[in-house]
């Protein structure tokens, strides 16, 4: 809208335009950190709750754990099955399979003795994920499609989380690699490799979908994202998806939580409201509890796309990857030189890589900093056991 | 009929004060003449003596008395010897060489003039049948026209006419009921003329059809007429009983702002109404405002009480009342929307307009069904007398109206229509995103009067506005507004007249969406109204008016309907069930006038609501938060059956008590009941906010205000300095469940809650209605809070929380400053406290992504708004003959260039949370338009 305006502003040959500045609130320091629970209750699988507080919003420190809290997963005949904390913070119970027709809370106590609990929940089988699917978008990038459906009696609220893997490589190729014990150069192993790598990346938005107003429990072709042509798309790309249904409770705490924190920025935002989900503090109900903890099973999916069904030109990665677009070319040095054998030392403390010799005057050497070098450092190095 | 002589003058050689001279020294001179006999000749010998002492000597010798203007005299020195001359032979000797005249009337008074000769006799035919037209003024200044009991043409060129009221009745009680309509010069009633006898006291306004009913005491006085933007009108009555009289009004083109003080100044302290803000057209179009684009909204924000919502948005907040608690009325048909492209415009042409009236506290008992207050948007008549326009090019709309006389005058017609061409702008942009926009508005507008005899009026009116656009994604949104009145105009006798209203309203809205094959939708919103009203308005007495009436609302709201586009769509076609209800009531106030100091107004409305089906009802576990768990089953209401009734009275009542000539004291409360709700979770008004009518579970809004005011006139009434401070407790009005899903909801109970609210403040004005700098400065302290706190939901722990209209500090001057009769400059100035905000308080980490965590609802406030506003308005040249008369206005908005946030909001991006602010005017805009008219 404002972006409208502004076009229409400047095209009606006006020097002015909407703004968007930077905000930072004048809050006081909250002393109040709140519990946070992350996580659910896996009835067919491991069940993993991480407990942390809140902080600032200034500061940028990372959550800090709630540790030595007694946590357990109890069902309405009262019966208990606790979990294991490790590492601090990380509560989890083991692979089980929870009966379907009762329900669960789970409880905790944290380490000062302040009793947690959120409400009996059934439990929610997802159902399996039909197929996810990949086109061409118009710029070349690709949209990826999902395709589902369950019992018209099942849960129609969907929330999908997702990995994306694509496989990208450093700026330079290192074919020779420093041995420490002879102080030289030699030749660098395949399992030594550090031009080729596999980035995972977790999806960050929320994704939610349901049935409600439709006929059927189906949702077929539903758009679950759109990736712009970049590094991405390069070599091959592959999507772990998965689908998790739940109540329409589940799923209103999500929207909700997506709206205050997603979905802003447009003239008519929606109010953002204090979102807190369904953890009650037993002796004060009016505590802020952060978090829902759902009770439903998991159903994933994977896709991979190769490399060579993109379009070419595909796009170039040195200069559409955020991490090598900066790499200066490297420097080379002649073998033995003074330069050299400072190189060598360079190499020897890991600030810089060998790369390989010059292919008219070999007993001229690059060398390459990490940076630009060690693809390990956005990646792994190992091929993933799912990609071809 | 004994004609009373009165010295008639041409007006521009004598002044009022003059004529005042005049009278003066005919008294002083009868009261020197010497009881000698009188005779018809004159002896003597004068020597360069002064036409005083002459006149005087006439006086002692003869029966001839001397009325003259000293100062046109002075000069003057008699000699001569007359030895029983006649006094005529006398004269024509002595004012021969001048330019002096006399005339004698039949009791030998003379009168002597520069210029023109006074008339004492009338025309032959003065008693006959009604002249056709009005006799050129110059040569016979008393026009004719029918006196006595029936109605009496005052046309503005005969001022010095005396006009016999009710001749042969016998007053019962010394007493007599003028009636009598005042128009302008084409024909169109004058809306709020006071019209007053000797004293501006016992003055009244005239109504909206420009009619007016007036107690005089029975004998010869003067009537006053005076109007905004019109030349004084004095009228002098010989009543001899009831009556009637109409009257013409000269326009004021130049000395506009000197009449307009002259009208405010009776109304600010004699009129029983507090907290009332009336606005000409004239003065509106002189404030400076975005786009260049007269908007009556955006002033109406400017005037102490009215807070805006968002800057770019015209939904306003009235004394802490929320935006939907606004009745505005389009010639009394309701406007839902009165808005065009999410607020930036107004949704009426201002062309057509003739003014608007906003009561914020004491809210007169015929208008009802709104909590906070009423905006009365008043049409112009059309044009009695010939065919004109209007019109204005602006850089991103275009207007034009167009009026004319229906009937060889006896009634007017005027159409206006408005348009933007910012779709034609956006497809010319190289931006594909953007020329697949589309954002455009129009809206027309019609009215007619007609004149079926002198008691019987029509009036009909018609709006339609409508807005489409489409944002560079794949929803397109669209609005429309339709209203429309017709109203009959009945006069039952001179002390009694009835208005009777029928009325229309509809806003829809439609959203349609087909990004994705299977989810391609549409969905439509449609709110109907059709309504009955009887006004009916009794002078009972000079000490009592009363006025009271009866009206009835049906409703009719298709609270949404989605249904699929294309044969791909999964979508189930779903309507919801349609809403039905009808809202009656009923009133009489009565304005009492119990000392010539104090003035009582006592209303009551009784209104009656009843939710209609067909209809089913979910009914809800008791004692909890009604949710979709706690359903138990639900009852069905067949159709015409009521579902809820809800009834109640409200209360109206007004106190004015002058404390002096130029003070005044006023009191108030009012109660309010309102039936139909907005429902939005956004804090500005979007075209998809709902409208929802009371049922079972959401109950009638109400609200108390108890208000108080001092007013104070000083230098000669051209500065009025007020106070005005309210109390005021809203009940039942809506609040909304976090994450509340309003579209498409078939129960709404489930996601809102019933608040209670209260609000309180003082409001200062100092305005300057005179000079050449006027304008108004005002300062405002309102609190509005907010409470949640019912059995099953709280928000905020069940405290008191500011609303989202809560802004306590807020400044605002307005000033004009004319330099000449074409170059003007305005002004505005305007601070205000940041509104509330629910601000981020800390984060977490849920899923492996950063979260936020929020303050409790409105802890919080976003910096200060203030904004600079500065315009020029060029008028042309002021010759009467030419094509059209235009004029130029150049206007800056936001001078400062100052970035007001518009909104704040934070985003999560990779991991971290941002907060930013959108200034949607952030930087100075500047406008020219040009106006016409023809």
């Amino acid at each position: 809208m404002n972006r409208l305006l502004l076009f229409l502003l400047v095209s009606a040959g006006l020097a002015l335009g909407g703004c968007i500045d930077r905000y930072v609130p004048d809050v006081p320091p909250s002393a109040q950190a709140n519990l946070v629970v992350d996580g659910f209750i896996n009835p067919l699988g491991r069940s993993v709750i991480k407990l942390s507080r809140t902080f600032s919003v200034n500061t940028k420190n990372t959550a800090p754990a709630e540790a030595r809290a007694q946590v357990a997963i109890q069902d309405d005949a009262g019966r208990r099955y606790p979990l294991a904390e490790n590492p601090a913070g990380t509560y989890t119970a083991g692979p089980q399979a929870l009966d379907p027709a009762r329900q669960y809370q789970l409880r905790l106590a944290t380490a000062q003795g302040r009793e947690y609990a959120t409400d009996l929940m059934p439990v929610v089988l997802t159902p399996p994920i039909d197929s996810v699917t990949w086109k061409l978008t118009p710029v070349q990038g690709i949209q990826v499609n999902l395709t589902t459906h369950a019992a018209a009696t099942a849960a129609r609220y969907y929330r999908w989380e997702y990995d994306e893997t694509y496989q990208f490589t450093a700026a330079y190729q290192s074919a020779l690699e420093y041995e420490a014990s002879s102080n030289s150069l030699v030749q660098r192993s395949a399992a030594n490799q550090l031009f080729t790598c596999w980035r995972t990346e977790p999806s960050t938005a929320i994704l939610q979908g349901n049935t409600a107003q439709l006929t059927q429990n189906t949702l077929a072709d539903a758009p679950l994202l759109t990736v712009l042509p970049s590094s991405k798309l390069r070599y091959g790309y592959s999507l772990l998806v998965r689908q998790l249904a739940q109540t329409q409770a589940e799923y209103t705490y999500w929207e909700t939580l997506r709206k205050s924190t997603e979905n802003l920025g447009t003239v008519n935002d929606p109010l953002p409201g204090r979102v807190t989900g369904n953890v009650h503090a037993l002796a004060d109900t009016t505590e802020p509890v952060l978090g829902y903890v759902g009770v439903h099973s998991v159903a994933e999916k994977r896709l991979f796309v190769d490399g060579a069904r993109f379009p070419t030109p595909r796009p170039n990665s040195v200069l559409n990857d955020p991490f090598y677009a900066a790499c200066a070319p490297p420097d080379g040095a002649a073998e033995r030189s003074p330069l050299y054998l400072i190189y060598l030392q360079q190499c020897r403390g890991g600030f810089l890589i060998p790369l390989s010799r010059d292919p008219i005057v070999p007993s001229t050497i690059y060398f390459g900093t990490p940076a630009c070098v060690d693809c390990r450092l956005h990646g792994t190095s190992i091929k993933p056991n799912y990609w071809p | 009929m004994k004609p009373v002589p009165t010295p008639l003058l041409r007006a521009q050689s004598l002044s009022g004060a003059a004529l005042l001279l005049l009278l003066a020294c005919g008294r002083q001179a009868y009261a020197q003449q010497t009881p000698t006999a009188p005779t018809a000749t004159l002896t003597g010998t004068f020597q360069a003596v002064s036409f005083a002492e002459f006149a005087r000597r006439v006086a002692a010798t003869t029966s001839y008395r001397l009325y003259f203007v000293p100062a046109e005299t002075d000069s003057l020195r008699v000699t001569l010897a007359a030895t029983g001359q006649p006094v005529p032979e006398v004269l024509r000797q002595v004012l021969g060489p001048t330019r002096l005249h006399f005339s004698i009337d039949a009791d030998n008074r003379v009168y002597i003039t520069a210029g023109e000769t006074v008339q004492t006799q009338l025309p032959t035919n003065f008693f006959e049948a009604p002249a056709p037209a009005l006799a050129p003024m110059a040569t016979a200044p008393a026009s004719p026209g029918r006196p006595a009991s029936g109605a009496a043409l005052a046309g503005r060129t005969a001022p010095g006419r005396v006009y016999d009221i009710g001749l042969g009745q016998a007053p019962a009680n010394g007493k007599a009921t003028l009636t009598g309509r005042v128009r302008d010069g084409q024909g169109e009633s004058v809306v709020g003329a006071l019209v007053y006898g000797e004293l501006p006291d016992n003055g009244v306004s005239t109504d909206q059809f420009g009619a007016y009913t007036l107690t005089l005491p029975v004998g010869r006085q003067r009537l006053n007429v005076r109007s905004l933007g019109f030349k004084n009108a004095t009228r002098q009555v010989q009543v001899y009983g009831s009556g009637r009289l109409d009257v013409e009004l000269e326009v004021d083109v130049t000395s506009l702002k000197e009449v307009v003080v002259e009208a405010e100044k009776a109304k600010n302290l004699t009129s029983l109404r507090m907290g009332v803000a009336k606005l000409d057209i004239k003065d509106i179009k002189q404030i400076p405002t975005v786009f260049g684009e007269t908007d009556i909204l955006r002033v109406v924000l400017l005037l102490p009480g009215v807070k805006s919502i968002g800057e770019g948005n015209t939904g306003f907040s009235v004394r802490g009342g929320g935006a939907d608690q606004n009745l505005v009325l389009y010639n009394g048909a309701v406007v839902y929307n009165p808005a065009h492209l999410f607020g930036f415009f107004s949704a009426f042409n201002a062309d057509m307009l003739k003014s608007a009236e906003l009561y914020k506290s004491a809210v007169p008992a015929r208008y009802g069904g709104r909590l906070s207050s009423v905006l009365d948007v008043v049409t112009r008549d059309g044009n009695r007398k010939q065919f004109s326009g209007a019109g204005g090019i602006g850089l991103l709309t275009s207007r034009l109206t167009l009026e004319g006389p229906l009937a060889h005058g006896k009634g007017s017609w005027l159409v206006g229509g408005r348009t933007s061409y910012s779709n034609w702008l956006l497809r010319q942009l190289p931006n594909r995103n953007l020329n697949n926009s589309a954002a455009g508005f129009s809206d027309l507008s019609g009215h007619l009067a007609y004149d079926l005899n002198d008691r019987n009026s029509l009036y009909a009116t018609g709006y339609f506005s409508q807005d489409r656009f489409r944002l560079a994604t794949d929803t397109v949104y669209n609005y429309r507004n339709l209203a429309g009145s017709v109203k009959w105009k009945h006069t039952l006798s001179n002390k009694l007249y009835g208005v009777l209203t029928g009325t229309y309203s509809r806003y829809q809205y439609g959203l349609r969406s087909d990004r994705t094959a299977t989810t391609a939708s549409e969905l439509g919103y449609n709110l109907n109204q059709g309504g009955l009203q009887a006004d009916f308005t009794y002078f009972a007495s000079a000490k009592h008016t009363v006025e009271a009436g009866a009206s009835t609302i049906l409703y009719r709201i298709n609270p949404g309907q989605l249904t699929q586009v294309g044969d791909q769509s999964l979508v189930v076609n779903t309507t919801l069930a349609r809403e039905q209800a009808l809202e009656s009531a009923v009133y009489v106030s009565d304005r009492f006038d119990v000392a010539p100091r104090l003035a009582l107004e006592a209303g009551l409305r009784y209104s009656l609501f009843s939710a209609l089906g067909p209809r089913d009802v979910l009914t809800y576990q008791p004692g909890l938060s009604r949710s979709e768990q706690t359903v138990t089953g639900s009852t069905r209401y067949g159709s015409g059956q009521a579902l809820a009734t809800y009834q109640g009275p409200e209360w109206r009542f007004s106190a004015n008590y002058k404390l002096t000539e130029n003070t005044a004291l006023k009191a108030s409360y009012n109660r309010t009941r309102q039936y139909i709700h907005q429902l939005t979770n956004t804090t500005v008004v979007s075209p998809t906010d709902n409208w929802k009518l009371s049922d079972g579970y959401i109950l009638p809004q109400v609200a108390d205000q108890l208000a108080l005011g001092y007013y104070r006139n000083l230098r000669a009434n051209s500065i009025e300095v007020s106070v005005e401070a309210y109390y005021k407790k809203l009940y039942n009005f809506l609040d909304y469940k976090d994450g509340a899903t309003l579209l498409l909801n078939p129960h709404l109970e489930t996601d809102v809650v019933n608040a209670r609210g209260r609000a309180y403040g003082a409001e200062f004005l100092v305005r300057k209605t005179t000079g050449k700098l006027n304008g108004w400065l005002s300062y405002t302290y309102a609190r509005s809070l907010v409470q949640v706190n019912t059995a099953t939901d709280q928000v905020n722990s069940g405290n008191w929380y500011p609303s989202n209209y809560d802004k306590p500090h807020d400044v605002t001057l307005v000033g004009n400053y004319r330099f000449n009769r074409r170059v003007s400059a305005s002004v505005n100035f305007n601070y205000s406290t940041g509104r509330p905000i629910t601000l981020p308080l800390s984060q977490y980490y849920l899923n492996g992504v950063l979260r936020v965590f929020y303050s409790e609802r409105n802890q919080y406030r976003v910096p200060d708004y203030y904004r600079v506003d500065l315009a020029f308005n060029l008028e042309g040249n002021h010759k009467i003959k030419k094509l059209a008369h235009g004029s130029w206005t150049l206007a800056i908005y936001n001078l400062l260039g100052r970035r007001n946030p518009y909104s704040i909001y934070f985003q999560a991006q990779q991991g971290q949370l941002n907060g930013y602010q959108l200034s949607i005017f952030g930087q100075p805009i500047p406008t020219v338009t040009y106006n016409f008219r023809f």
